[in-house]
């Protein structure tokens, strides 16, 4: 069993395999040695406070799944997946790839979906990253730049100029 | 936290105004009762040696300083009560902002513990902001960039063009055949590529066209433009066409509207085996340092290019040994037709030569007798080109058993 803290101090214990598809913690395993002695640290991954359904802040309804928890939950349903094969020209894979158990695995709100990114990122997790950037590709798919500003809650930090200017380099690759 | 600087802002200013004014009413009430002091000593002083008229001129201006004094000191007690009040009001209003922002704070803080302020997308680092563009496919990328500057620039990232385009050059390729990888540029090629090749004047954009190209260019060995180029009026050769770890054994650039030279670009295409440049408005003469580089060159179409003129090289007998099809019909060329170089090309099947301005005499020695896979022969509208006989003709047609097609002959009129 390996001993991880998130940066809330809040402790959990997985096995070994499951805390291993993080490359990050399967390094510092590697460098450390014997991982029983002492926990893990991950201070950049927010961790428990908010167990789904946790009884801390009742009154918050729909509270967003834990980060370290969620990460957990997805390393321990992927612990028996085989070593990804390298990528052939044979079978190029699309953002539409997406196991359906990763699917409703991320059907979180978005904060939640970027906090998993993150994390997976934070953790080298690269399944998880992936699989999280396919979903938030296809959230973008399809949308126009209005939708999708509107989705995100991106602001336009253009100038008019400036979006004038980008507006008239776009123009030859439109209508067609 | 901005109600209540603003607050203690103005509740300072109110003090120090006070402050000044009453500086200023102290002192005048200070040198007032000064006065009044002197003159009550000098009415002592007056009293014990009586003087009645000064005593009683003393005692009135006494009592008009007692009633200046009176008056002053009302006036100062009305401001001081005016000002107190003026200064409670203040106290309270900054006393009220600093409640307010305390409770929005200690909100602010409630909610940070509590969501751990929601994540967006722009929290995201660049590389995952990449990960997450490079599903996304590359014709949408002119149109999403202008989301935000941090967009913007993720999509200028080398990173970006690598891992966007190998996801989706690939794919295309393989679904339509699979063993030659065969490119049929597609509208959103012909976008890239264009933009690739005029970079002067859209350098973000073409960054992004240049790698495009390279990749596309990296992995096919065989590229077809469409018909569509034509109308993109004006289009060069691009420059990276000539990468040198490029692969390229088959590029098709035909009815493109190219214009000026034949591209010195093509050089490093090396592997060439197929070069289609038919009906451009190719000019100048066909380089012989050019085409000395396409050793495996086993098919060459330069045809219908009305403004091609001058000799054909000698490089191109000498260093173009497999060359199987030979398409130079209609264009400008000229010289003498070279019959023993000809032969150089043992493999030819088809030799186009018709529509120019090729000069001589076909005699029976001439090296088309030893071209024995020759099918197809086209030398008419050549107007000084002629056989010597019928005869002569007859021989070498004769001898050339695999000929399928060939044109009337015209034989040297004996004058």
């Amino acid at each position: 069993m390996v001993r991880i803290t998130s940066s809330d101090s809040q402790e959990f214990s997985v096995s070994q395999d499951i805390a291993c598809q993080s490359q990050l913690i399967k390094n510092m395993i590697e460098d450390v040695g014997d991982a029983d002695e002492q926990p893990i640290p991950l201070p950049n991954v927010a961790g428990a406070i908010l167990q789904k359904g946790g009884s801390c802040f009742p009154s918050i309804s729909n509270a967003p799944k834990l980060t370290l928890f969620a990460v957990i939950e997805y390393a321990t349903m992927h612990k028996d997946d085989p070593p990804s094969a390298p990528e052939t020209d044979a079978k190029p894979s699309t953002s539409e790839d997406i196991e359906d158990r990763d699917k409703q695995f991320l059907n979180v709100d978005q904060g939640t979906l970027f906090e998993i990114i993150l994390a997976a990122n934070y953790l080298d997790m690269k399944s998880l990253l992936d699989v999280g950037c396919k979903t938030v590709a296809n959230m973008i798919k399809g949308k126009t730049v209005e939708e999708v500003r509107a989705l995100f809650n991106i602001v336009n930090d253009f100038t008019p100029e400036e979006e004038e200017q980008i507006r008239k380099e776009n123009e030859w690759c439109e209508d067609r | 936290m901005s109600g209540t600087d603003a607050s203690h802002g103005s509740l300072h200013a109110l003090v120090l105004s006070l402050h000044t004014q009453y500086q200023a009413q102290i002192e005048e009430l200070g040198s007032q009762h000064a006065q009044m002091a002197e003159l009550i000593q000098q009415l002592v002083h007056q009293t014990s040696t009586p003087n009645t008229p000064t005593i009683l001129k003393n005692a009135h201006q006494v009592s008009h300083l007692h009633k200046q004094l009176q008056r002053l000191s009302t006036q100062f007690s009305s401001q001081l009560k005016n000002t107190s009040r003026k200064l409670r009001l203040q106290l309270k209003e900054f006393n009220t902002n600093r409640q307010r922002d305390n409770s929005s704070t200690n909100r602010h803080r409630r909610k940070i513990l509590l969501m751990q302020q929601p994540a967006r997308i722009v929290s995201l680092p660049q590389e995952v902001l990449v990960q997450v563009l490079s599903w996304v496919h590359p014709r949408d990328a002119f149109r999403l960039r202008t989301l935000s500057h941090r967009f913007f620039e993720t999509y200028k990232t080398r990173h970006f063009h690598v891992s966007n385009l190998s996801k989706f050059i690939a794919p295309r390729s393989l679904s339509t055949n699979k063993d030659c990888k065969k490119l049929l540029v597609d509208a959103c090629d012909v976008l890239t590529f264009r933009a690739a090749s005029s970079s002067t004047q859209i350098t973000t954009l073409s960054a992004f066209a240049v790698v495009y190209a390279e990749s596309v260019l990296a992995r096919y060995t065989h590229i077809i433009w469409p018909q569509k180029m034509q109308q993109l009026t004006g289009l060069k050769i691009p420059h990276f066409l000539g990468m040198p770890n490029s692969r390229l054994i088959h590029l098709d650039m035909s009815y493109c509207l190219l214009t000026g030279e034949i591209p010195s670009e093509l050089q490093n295409l090396r592997s060439l085996k197929v070069l289609n440049l038919e009906g451009n408005r190719l000019t100048g003469n066909i380089s012989g340092h050019l085409f000395g580089n396409f050793e495996d060159l086993q098919e060459l179409n330069l045809s219908w290019n009305a403004g091609i003129s001058g000799v054909i090289p000698d490089e191109l007998y000498t260093h173009c040994p497999k060359l199987q099809i030979v398409k130079l019909h209609c264009c400008a060329l000229n010289g003498s037709f070279l019959e023993d170089r000809i032969g150089c090309w043992t493999d030819l099947r088809e030799l186009w030569l018709n529509g120019n301005k090729f000069k001589g005499v076909l005699t029976v020695g001439t090296g088309l007798v030893g071209l024995v896979n020759l099918q197809v022969l086209y030398l008419r509208n050549n107007r000084e080109l002629f056989w010597e006989s019928h005869e002569v003709y007859q021989q070498v047609c004769t001898r050339l058993v695999n000929l399928r097609e060939r044109d009337v002959h015209r034989v040297v009129v004996s004058s």
